[in-house]
């Protein structure tokens, strides 16, 4: 029931919405493209204390206090920094972040066809964040509410943000 | 809940317009209402008020806000009566006047979509009703009404509604009419309303101006008849004089737009205009956003200009130059301090009435000026000040009368510029601290405080968190609630707070506020490679570290000794050679640091807009080499020791 009332809420939003795609662990994630700022190279941050590992601290974009969350360590622990690193700035719940994936690939346009429910993870994983898959070839996209997914709770970025339910 | 739409589609414009200066109508009545005489109430006054409400009713109506609308009108009602002096005025009147300002304030916050719930109105309305049949007041009155010269015949439907309207109303006798273009209408009429409810039928067939009613019985005018045409202000832009000069009533949104457009103010808004422009300059309406946009700007210029003296040396004029539009920016955010003064009255009198006390409020340097962002934040210390000075330092009349003083009490509220700093003092001649009682709360509480302990000591208990609440100290001595959450607050803004008190003759508490907080003095301190800005306010000393001075105490951590005192020391870097004494709220703590940089002024950037609070650290910085640097909230850091030493990284 669940699955049929998000495939229709997929089906019943604008046709052809455009996703900017980017590698994590193995795997290629989908955010919408109005949520992306602009992409930058990898600057170190200040680090701030007290903070968990996977908020990298903060950098001054242009004037604003922006935080970097690295999402390589928040979902497989480990991370390096290079040249190649790099970070998506993010507005998001009216807030400016920056996330640091493995790579950044391309723009898509996804057609409603193309979007499919997720299938249900059950309990085990926190999947929230998932509203659907989409299919691009033979590439499998993993659509991310890329907002419920930073204003979320253990991403400790933002205080009490009321939860969509 | 969501407001109902609004009548206009294209409001949105028109509806912060009427936001704003609803806003500023309201707040102009209550000024107006709290000076207000009952014994000789100022004819201008009441008439201010009148044309500050109809200004208010006749926007509501234009966007659709109908129980805007119908609150106003029976207040214009009211006030109809009063200014005409059918009935004196009551402070009964005033008060309800006051409430339901308060009511059309929430009714506004609600379409505005600041208040959650439409304020339930049905109570203050009844109130005002009841207001307007009191007292001596002609259940009915008497009108003659002519309307005309028509500019063209009227449909006979329309005519016949609005006359058989007004039967319904009251009475209607000997109609004439002579309904062509050019002619004129004519009736008396004798109706239980007041001439705002007459003239409100009216004009939902003719327009304003062509309306002349006449009051042919009641009780006498005070005030030169509203009819008598007014000469036109500005008779190249309104060519037709208004039948009343606080009546007005747009008949239709475009007549609104269209005056807007031409220029044309309502007479209302140019007497407002009028009154606010004396004394100041034109001025125009900046938003807060925009505001905040060009001192972030200027924050960034500064920095830049920094950068640059870095990498090729000084620009004597560039820095000049940068200082000077930073301050000529920052200026533009400073507020008179009025803005938070100006709610004093209000509450002084709402309380002396709760409480049965008199007091007077007395109020100067409300000119003085502060941040924006200060004036906000000092707005609720200042409110539990004022409310503590009534509610327990004043005494009750009887009371004032047995200690050989005048029954009614006195509140001060004086603001001042000293340097770089904002001092604000609040002063009544109430009882004064009652020493014995805190003394014996103290002990009752278990605080080590010698008897004979100077006063300054034995009035800083008071700011001890749960020393003081309403059941204990209180209802003898006097005053303390929430003084530690004031203290606090004041602490949080890089001010502090002082008393001073007299047994019997009353106590003043002293707050001093730094003027900005966009930019504080600081200095820079670099531990581990990393630069951490100190706010100059909280830095006692910083000295070289002999080794002998810097001892380790079981489970406590380490101290230092600094010539008789121990503190507690929370190491930022490696070195253990130099320390940074800073102090909190009375506390100290030394700070092991790798290096001292340098003191300098810093723009102050909130952590919270894109992250949020981080413990110890106030807020961040840019410096001249555009890297992030952190500013360490010191209270936190002194008031952590104990709990092992505070690391920053």
């Amino acid at each position: 029931m669940a699955a049929i009332v998000k495939e229709a809420r997929l089906a019943a939003e604008a046709e052809g919405r455009e996703f900017l795609t980017f590698r994590l662990s193995g795997e290629e994630y989908a955010i919408e493209i109005l949520k992306v700022q602009e992409i930058r190279g990898w600057e170190h941050p200040t680090a701030i204390a007290n903070t968990p590992d996977f908020i990298k601290g903060v950098i001054n974009l242009r004037g604003t206090i922006v935080p970097i969350v690295d999402l390589r360590i928040k979902f497989k622990g480990q991370a390096k920094y290079d040249q190649f690193t790099v970070v998506i700035i993010l507005t998001v719940a009216r807030r400016v972040m920056g996330i640091v994936v493995d790579a950044v690939s391309d723009v898509v346009t996804l057609s409603p066809q193309q979007m499919h429910a997720a299938p249900e993870f059950g309990a085990a994983a926190d999947t929230r964040f998932i509203t659907g898959l989409g299919t691009v070839g033979d590439r499998m996209l993993i659509l991310t509410d890329i907002e419920r997914l930073m204003t979320g709770k253990d991403m400790q970025l933002v205080e009490a943000v009321a939860q969509a339910t | 809940m969501k407001p109902p739409a609004s009548r206009i589609g294209d409001a949105g414009a028109f509806q912060g317009i009427f936001f704003e200066e609803a806003d500023e109508h309201l707040g102009a009545v209550e000024k107006l209402l709290l000076v207000l005489d009952p014994a000789a109430p100022d004819a201008e006054a009441l008439n201010g008020i009148f044309r500050a409400v109809h200004s208010i009713k006749g926007s509501a109506g234009m966007l659709g806000f109908e129980e805007i609308v119908a609150l106003t009108h029976v207040l214009e009602n009211l006030l109809d009566v009063l200014r005409k002096k059918e009935r004196a005025l009551t402070r009964a009147d005033v008060d309800a006047l006051l409430r339901a300002g308060d009511v059309v304030k929430l009714q506004i916050a609600f379409r505005r979509g600041s208040h959650a719930a439409a304020p339930d109105k049905e109570a203050i309305e009844a109130e005002v009703r009841a207001l307007v049949d009191a007292g001596g007041a002609p259940a009915r009155r008497r009108f003659s009404v002519t309307l005309g010269p028509l500019a063209e015949a009227m449909e006979g439907a329309t005519l016949q509604t609005m006359l058989d309207g007004l039967a319904t109303m009251g009475e209607l006798e000997s109609p004439q009419i002579n309904n062509i273009a050019g002619g004129e209408v004519r009736f008396s009429v004798s109706l239980a309303g007041g001439e705002a409810d007459l003239k409100s039928v009216l004009e939902l067939v003719v327009s304003p101006e062509q309306i002349r009613i006449e009051k042919t019985d009641g009780a006498p005018r005070g005030t030169p008849t509203p009819s008598a045409p007014q000469p036109p202000v500005e008779p190249a832009r309104e060519p037709a004089p208004l039948a009343d000069s606080g009546i007005e009533l747009f008949t239709s949104a475009s007549a609104w737009r269209e005056r807007r457009r031409a220029g044309g103010r309502r007479e209302s808004d140019r007497q407002i205009e009028r009154e606010r422009a004396q004394g100041d300059a034109s001025s125009i309406r900046v938003s807060v956003e925009k505001l905040d946009r060009l001192v972030n700007l200027v924050g960034e210029l500064v920095i830049t200009e920094a950068m640059l003296t870095q990498q090729h040396g000084a620009f004597p004029e560039l820095s000049r130059h940068t200082r000077n539009l930073q301050e000529a920016v920052m200026a533009i955010r400073m507020v008179p301090i009025s803005a938070v003064f100006s709610r004093f009255p209000r509450l002084v009198r709402e309380l002396s009435q709760r409480f049965g006390k008199e007091v007077e409020i007395k109020m100067s340097g409300e000119t003085t000026e502060l941040d924006r962002g200060m004036i906000e934040k000092i707005t609720d210390p200042l409110t539990h000040l004022v409310r503590n000075a009534v509610d327990h330092g004043l005494e009750t009349p009887e009371a004032r009368r047995a200690a050989g003083k005048p029954a009614c009490g006195t509140v001060w509220l004086s603001a001042s510029q000293r340097g770089g700093s904002i001092v604000i003092e609040v002063r009544d001649n109430g009882r004064g601290l009652d020493r014995s009682r805190i003394l014996a709360k103290a002990a009752q509480r278990g605080m080590a405080i010698a008897p004979d302990a100077p006063d300054r000591e034995v009035w800083q208990l008071i700011f001890e968190p749960g020393f003081s609440t309403v059941d204990t100290v209180t209802d003898v001595s006097g005053r303390g609630v929430g003084m530690d959450v004031v203290r606090r607050n004041i602490h949080v803004l890089g001010g502090k707070v002082d008393l001073a008190s007299k047994a019997g003759e009353g106590m003043s508490v002293t707050v001093s506020v730094p003027l900005t907080l966009a930019i504080i003095d600081a200095m820079t301190v670099g531990a581990n490679g990393k630069t951490y800005v100190l706010p100059l306010a909280s830095v006692v000393e910083s000295l070289k570290v002999e080794p002998a001075k810097l001892r380790s105490i079981a489970g406590h951590g380490r101290t230092l000794r600094v010539r008789e005192d121990y503190l507690p020391v929370h190491q930022l870097g490696k070195s253990e050679s130099i320390a940074v004494v800073v102090e909190s709220e009375g506390t100290r703590a030394a700070l092991l640091v790798d290096e001292l940089i340098g003191q300098q002024q810093v723009v102050v950037k909130s952590l919270e807009t894109n992250f949020r609070k981080v413990p110890g650290i106030s807020a961040a910085t840019i410096m001249g080499d555009g890297r992030v640097a952190l500013i360490l909230d010191t209270a936190h850091i002194v008031n952590r020791q104990g709990e092992g030493a505070w690391q920053p990284s």
